[in-house]
């Protein structure tokens, strides 16, 4: 225990380390302000160019090449060092077009992890996501950006409940897409305003056993209604000063966590859809 | 490509269960006129066909399987009807046990595990039988169950109103004892199953308790005799002596050939046959069938 809180510590003590470091000792001058160049990257088609690193508190993101960023989300690993090991996960961006006004992107990325019930089982999961994005820039003032984001999930578990070994997998398809305007109110003040919508949940499938003799194999299928038509409506901002960057957004109803591509029902979090990431580019 | 993998796996096959409505039909609708020339060819055929499925119990240990399948899957719904699969009991007198619902747990919580609401789908039932070992029955014997003894695979679909009404499978040299007064019988059974359970079984329901059909297609042994069954017959398990078989004569002369059928009870020392003229009461000991005004025919 003592052990696991250790390694939380730590991981957030170098997280914050890594921003401040960014904040205060950029080898480049941090390019922050709101710009034709430095444009959001979250629910947008843009990526990072190459060279250029992006450390936030909710991602850390490298530009490989001018059209390929490679993200791995924070909280992943935080959670995961917290609740049992911490979960890798790695997201490639490529903005393959941007010319003119548009730009087109498309993403692939993973997380895997597992997470320890109360009788010292394990429940592994491993979510895969892939995402197509377009941005349209209006006018130098406005923006706008749509995607779409189609993500397996998959989780095992070897499990000894009681008496009862229970083991199986369970198997579960989510597609979400999202729309969001962007006014640049100044140079450093971005209004952002965000819908996202998951019109399609697949069925839970699962594949599991029961121990025991007589000893059975499941295979069960479950409606997931509560994700379905699942949506959130978030007006946020972004502030971009010469260091710092801070996105700000409270919206209304499902919570999309950021990074484990999941949701979580409205009423769970009486419907308050938080945003937050404070970060440097340099 | 994973995403093609992972999505492949995101469909349910359930095997098409066999179609008994035909037989259900038969048990409501006998079609056969019964008189001395048919009960002459069939009544050694009833007779021994009740005492083999009388003596081997094979329906039971068909039966209990299918309880035990039931009683796992019942202490794993919460009162919603959701499946909750290895959810156990934090804090309290049933720590660390399984459970589904905090009821579960006095003074504790129920957490964790993966629940399923209203979930759909296919069990697949595996069984070893226990053998002719006479140890089985002490208190507290508890060997791994060996395979060498045969075994029953079972198909049960679970929908959101419970078990589906039928249960099908094979055994596979299924040994078992059946207790008797002072002494074991060495039973088995090799061959196809099919059972009807009337209806959907709710979570709770008792399965002793429902009138349920079976088609055997197989050998059933018993006490060093071999016996080949391609029956159906319907028990109420709680009802030991409750027995009723569903007897196919062939239509004479027909072509293609055609089959009757007429339906034959046993509740203790009675037996009654039903057929398309309505019901009457029969004794097989004494070769004849008779209504109130007395002996109708004899064979």
């Amino acid at each position: 225990m003592f052990r696991r809180i250790g390694n939380t510590l730590l991981l957030v003590t170098l997280l914050a380390g890594m921003t401040w470091t960014g904040m205060a000792l950029d080898p480049e001058p941090a390019r922050a302000y709101h710009s034709y160049e430095e444009r959001l990257l979250n629910t947008t088609a843009y990526s990072l160019h190459r060279r250029r690193v992006r450390l936030g508190l909710m991602q850390l993101s490298y530009g490989i090449i001018d059209q390929l960023q490679v993200t791995t989300y924070t909280m992943p690993w935080i959670l995961g060092a917290i609740f049992q090991d911490v979960a890798p996960n790695v997201e490639l961006k490529s903005t393959f077009f941007d010319r003119r006004r548009l730009a087109l992107s498309a993403s692939i990325g993973f997380l895997t992890g597992t997470v320890a019930q109360i009788d010292d089982s394990k429940v592994r999961y491993f979510l895969l996501p892939i995402a197509l994005a377009s941005s349209v820039r209006i006018n130098s003032d406005v923006s706008v950006h749509l995607g779409t984001r189609f993500t397996a999930v998959t989780g095992g578990t070897d499990a000894q409940a009681g008496d009862d070994p229970v083991a199986g997998a369970a198997v579960v398809d989510f597609l979400q897409l999202w729309g969001m305007a962007e006014w640049r109110l100044s140079r450093v003040v971005a209004f952002t305003f965000t819908v996202r919508w998951v019109p399609y949940v697949s069925d839970v499938v699962v594949n599991g056993s029961l121990g025991g003799n007589p000893s059975a194999d499941l295979q069960l299928q479950a409606a997931v209604d509560d994700l379905r038509n699942a949506f959130a409506i978030i007006p946020g901002f972004v502030f971009s000063w010469d260091h710092a960057n801070i996105r700000l957004g409270v919206g209304y109803s499902d919570f999309f966590v950021d990074g484990f591509y999941l949701i979580i029902p409205g009423d769970v979090l009486s419907n308050v859809a938080p945003e937050f990431d404070i970060f440097v580019r340099f | 490509m994973f995403a093609g993998v992972l999505g492949s796996c995101n469909s349910l096959d359930v095997p098409p269960a066999p179609n008994l409505q035909p037989v259900l039909e038969a048990y409501a609708n006998p079609t056969a006129v019964v008189g001395s020339v048919i009960m002459s060819e069939v009544a050694d055929e009833i007779a021994q066909a009740a005492e083999e499925i009388e003596d081997s119990k094979i329906f039971e240990e068909i039966l209990e399987v299918i309880i035990d399948i039931q009683e796992e899957l019942d202490q794993s719904t919460n009162e919603d009807g959701d499946l909750v699969l290895d959810a156990t009991c934090s804090g309290g007198s049933n720590a660390g046990s399984a459970c589904a619902a905090d009821g579960d747990c006095p003074e504790g919580k129920c957490e964790g595990g993966v629940t399923l609401p209203s979930p759909t789908g296919v069990i697949q039932v595996n069984y070893i039988c226990p053998g002719w070992d006479e140890r089985q029955f002490e208190p507290g014997y508890d060997a791994d169950p060996d395979p060498a003894n045969g075994t029953m695979n079972l198909t049960m679909t679970l929908d959101s109103a419970g078990i589906g009404r039928v249960v099908w499978g094979t055994a596979t040299t299924c040994r078992y004892l059946v207790p008797g007064e002072g002494e074991s019988f060495e039973a088995s059974y090799d061959g196809g199953v099919a059972v009807d359970l009337g209806d959907t079984v709710p979570t709770g329901e008792d399965i002793a308790e429902l009138l349920v059909t079976f088609v055997l297609e197989g050998n059933i042994g018993f006490d060093g005799d071999d016996f080949r069954i391609k029956e159906s017959f319907r028990v109420i398990l709680a009802d030991s002596e409750g027995l009723e078989i569903l007897v196919e004569v062939e239509v004479p002369e027909s072509d293609p050939p055609e089959t009757e059928t007429f339906n034959y009870f046993f509740q203790g020392s009675t037996e009654v046959l039903r057929d398309a003229n309505g019901v009457i009461g029969c004794s097989l000991e004494e070769s004849r069938c008779f209504d109130e005004s007395g002996t109708l025919f004899s064979w």
